[in-house]
């Protein structure tokens, strides 16, 4: 994660992987987050993916701390099922923005890719705030005739949240 | 779980094998940052390690546990402030500082900031 995290920038080629349906994967991915269908959001994952959330802080001085640490789909689950069922928070919406989705490496027959991110979040009235800004730094794997992500790692810009973070980066 | 909380504004923490503190900065008036800082011991060996960053899950800004807290805090100080005019009071359990033997009142609220605004010179 820390080579993808900073201003480094590297480009390969989307071969064999198709470049239209990556960024369908990432657009299913903004689009189950924010209609707030959590079961289609997990099923974009393998059951062994992981997902983490980080500051981009503590990745550049190599600190392990995340806010979400998932090291499978079962843990990302039980995260989904306190957002249904047990923690309270204000309704609210967001709008996952993704851009300049870049390939990056090859490994095994999996795809590094990184992406920009921009959450907007608008609290039950209240005005709409930019949120979040930062960059996924991803490994994609197909698995039958589609592709789903074996590890996401959110890195979030700046150090400070506001007040919680509740819908999934 | 273990709080203790050390006046004015340091919150020392353990949640299971999670140990962190909590540090208030106020910013103004109506605004504040929360920094949390987890931490380790030396000699932890790498299982103890991973344990302590499962167990961060539990406890920060996305917090299983802890979302609740914050997000209760944040509405009940919108509520606090809407009235543009007017000042709010924390009147839960009457209007004074006095020790009680439950928990069904603002009285610590009111005694901190008693103290607090003693200690400012407000």
């Amino acid at each position: 994660v820390t080579s993808t995290v900073g201003t480094s920038f590297r480009r390969t080629s989307w071969a064999p992987f198709d470049a239209d349906e990556v960024r369908d994967l990432y657009d299913d991915y903004a689009l189950a987050l924010d209609a707030g269908d959590y079961a289609a959001w997990l099923a974009l994952f393998v059951p062994d993916a992981s997902y983490t959330v980080i500051s981009r802080e503590n990745v550049e001085r190599g600190l392990p701390l995340a806010v979400i640490r998932c090291e499978s789909r079962g843990m990302m689950a039980d995260r989904v099922d306190a957002l249904e069922s047990t923690q309270f928070y204000a309704r609210r919406f967001t709008r996952h923005m993704i851009s300049a989705l870049c390939p990056v490496a090859h490994e095994a027959g999996t795809l590094e890719t990184t992406a920009n991110f921009v959450v907007a979040e608008t609290i039950i009235d209240e005005a709409t705030q930019l949120a979040w800004a930062g960059r996924y730094a991803d490994r994609i794997v197909r698995v039958d005739d589609r592709l789903q992500f074996i590890e996401k790692t959110a890195v979030y810009d700046s150090a400070m949240v506001p007040t919680s973070l509740i819908v999934p980066l | 779980v273990v709080m203790q909380t050390i006046w004015p504004n340091l919150i020392v923490q353990q949640q299971s094998n999670t140990i962190a503190m909590r540090q208030l900065v106020a910013r103004s008036v109506d605004e504040f940052e929360l920094h949390w800082t987890y931490f380790g011991y030396a000699d932890d060996d790498a299982e103890m390690r991973l344990r302590r960053l499962r167990q961060a899950n539990l406890m920060g800004p996305a917090g299983l546990v802890s979302i609740d807290d914050s997000e209760v805090m944040r509405l009940a100080q919108l509520g606090a402030r809407a009235g543009h005019d007017r000042d709010a009071i924390l009147e839960m359990g009457g209007a004074g500082v006095e020790d009680t033997d439950h928990i069904v009142t603002e009285s610590a609220i009111r005694a901190f900031y008693q103290y607090y605004r003693e200690v400012m010179g407000l």
